[in-house]
């Protein structure tokens, strides 16, 4: 079942376009990576996808509502958003923080209760950060900051969840981390996700589908050992690659110094 | 919440009643205290009994004292609990009522009045509240682009409308005579010397209100100061819920300051003592600590006002005096402060 679907979509700033004709769908449990280099417009992408953008043309639908015709609460229901790791100005604990996500779902004047620290120790724990619970979210690693945003955006109960280059400022080891309890976390609770990603290779490895992107505009979509070809980096990145197999999965190897 | 934490928190919300009542043997009229508390205690157990003690005691601790230390109470509150919100709101610890230019409007306001009108009663009060609330409007419609107000453009919205104001006042002490241009400054330090239930009953309302509002989006403010961006992924309406904070803060801010005049350090310190004791900076512990201990330390602060020497020392200069080196000791204890 489709719970993104964007149409003909095209964003601006000013004269430039910075999107263009943008069309693809993400299907329950799916997980889509955009794939492109600086620039191209993938967190522009998201960030029309969370209605935080209004595109010039063109359409977002989630889960089959326009979304810049909700509310903002009601979107938060339906997409989780997760952003690049920060750093807080006030030094919340992880709790603190992951109780966030319950916000769409209270009135102004509500506090949480009960029930929403059960649905935020449930996303704590579905990503195995509910130890850090009483640390303050700034003295923990990139690694569990990351895991800490996902786990919010879980505890918002979406259905969609982007995330916004989730392996940036992460080391070897936590990025692979990332990407495994993203994909499972998607299969699991049957989430559409989109997610931006630099390296080819975590999309080959962890991605039902791809899009490609350079200058804006989707170069090829579909699944990712079909998009992610010699060719095709080619075409966006401007660079020589090769794909080898290893043991039944595909990987990219550049070919020439750059 | 660790159990520590809560001691803590129940010992710091109890603590203006202590103030409250220690204060009443505090000020300029000879009574002794044993007196004082047989008065206060005849008066706890039946207020409207005929008292055998003379008159002026009454008239002192209940039509002077008491109001004094109850508005210095609605004050503190009003300025702790502005700070601390508006520290969520803009994201910066280092932030107070003042930003928006609520103080230099207010002080326009007041110096209009005392220079212009000084023969109409009760104008100083009402042009201060207004101009101070004027100013926050400038800002806000200053700041508003394309039906958004990013806290960037409202930090520097505030900061020309307090440009301009200040500069405003500048000019109109400039052109008043010595007598009155003495009554300008005075207003400016900051003063509860004209404190009655007159003016309890000017100020209480609305910054009741106003807190109300603060207490119950207590929690919303954590999401609030997470940024823009992030708090509308998580489902925030995040200009009407700013709006709202920002008029809250700004109605408790002039109301205090149109009769106290300009009391500062108060909402930048308090709130930073709290975050401190308490070691969170989650708004639903530290919005109703701030209010009592902002109480609290702005009830002190005139106690000081009133008793150090035999003639009244502006407060809004003695919370200056106090506040601004404890906030220096608090840094360099901390290297850089709470919020790293």
């Amino acid at each position: 079942m489709e719970v993104v679907r964007v149409d003909g979509l095209s964003f601006s700033y000013g004269l430039e376009f910075r999107l263009k004709d943008i069309s693809l769908s993400v299907d329950r449990g799916e997980v889509l990576v955009l794939l492109g280099p600086n620039g191209c417009g993938k967190t522009t992408l998201l960030k029309c996808i969370n209605a935080l953008l209004r595109p010039e043309r063109g359409s977002v639908h989630i889960d089959g509502r326009d979304a810049f015709r909700m509310e903002r609460n009601e979107l938060a229901r339906l997409v989780g958003y997760v952003p690049q790791v920060h750093s807080p100005p006030f030094p919340y604990t992880v709790m603190d923080i992951v109780l966030m996500g319950r916000v769409s779902c209270l009135g102004i004047f509500q506090q949480p209760s009960g029930r929403d620290y059960a649905k935020s120790e449930e996303a704590l724990a579905l990503v195995g950060m509910d130890r850090l619970r009483d640390r303050p979210y700034t003295q923990i690693s990139g690694g569990e900051r990351q895991l800490v945003l996902v786990a919010r955006a879980i505890a918002q109960e979406p259905k969609v969840l982007l995330l916004d280059e989730p392996t940036a400022h992460l080391d070897f080891k936590n990025q692979l981390m990332i990407l495994r309890m993203v994909r499972r976390v998607a299969k699991d609770k049957g989430l559409g996700v989109v997610m931006s990603l630099h390296d080819p290779n975590h999309a080959l490895l962890f991605s039902d589908s791809v899009a490609l992107m350079g200058h804006g505009v989707v170069t090829a979509l579909g699944r990712p050992e079909e998009v992610v070809t010699a060719a095709n980096i080619k075409n966006v990145y401007g660079m020589e690659i090769e794909v080898v197999d290893h043991k039944k999965t595909k990987f990219v190897v550049p070919l020439q110094d750059l | 919440m660790g159990s520590g934490v809560k001691w803590k928190s129940a010992l710091l919300l109890l603590l203006p009643i202590p103030a409250l009542l220690g204060s009443l043997f505090i000020g300029a009229y000879p009574l002794p205290p044993e007196i004082t508390l047989q008065v206060i205690m005849a008066k706890i157990a039946s207020p409207f009994a005929q008292s055998p003690w003379p008159q002026v005691y009454e008239t002192v601790l209940f039509e002077i004292r008491l109001p004094r230390i109850i508005l210095a109470l609605i004050g503190g509150v009003a300025l702790s609990v502005s700070g601390a919100s508006l520290q969520g709101v803009f994201r910066n610890p280092l932030v107070d009522s003042y930003i928006l230019g609520v103080s230099a409007g207010a002080g326009l306001g007041a110096a209009i009045a005392i220079a212009f009108l000084p023969s109409i009663p009760g104008v100083t009060q009402v042009l201060a509240f207004s101009f101070g609330f004027l100013a926050f409007l400038v800002t806000y419609f200053v700041a508003r682009e394309r039906g958004e107000t990013p806290v960037v453009s409202l930090v520097l919205a505030g900061i020309i409308v307090t440009a301009l104001f200040s500069a405003a006042l500048s000019m109109i002490k400039f052109f008043t005579e010595a007598e009155r241009l003495a009554g300008v400054v005075y207003w400016l330090m900051g003063s509860l010397a004209i404190a009655g239930w007159r003016e309890v009953a000017q100020t209480l309302p609305a910054i009741g209100v106003a807190f109300l509002i603060i207490f119950f989006m207590r929690w919303r403010l954590n999401v609030l100061s997470m940024g823009d961006e992030e708090a509308k992924s998580l489902g925030v309406n995040i200009e009407r819920d700013r709006l709202i904070v920002l008029f809250a803060t700004t109605l408790m801010a002039s109301s205090f300051v149109s009769v106290a005049g300009i009391i500062g350090w108060v909402g930048l310190v308090v709130p930073h003592i709290i975050r401190m004791l308490i070691g969170t900076p989650d708004n639903r512990v530290v919005i109703p600590l701030s209010a009592s201990v902002g109480a609290v330390f702005l009830i002190l602060a005139d106690d000081l006002a009133r008793s150090v020497t035999t003639f009244e020392l502006p407060v809004g200069v003695l919370t200056t005096v106090i506040g601004a080196p404890f906030f220096l000791y608090l840094l360099k204890r901390r290297g850089g402060g709470t919020w790293k």
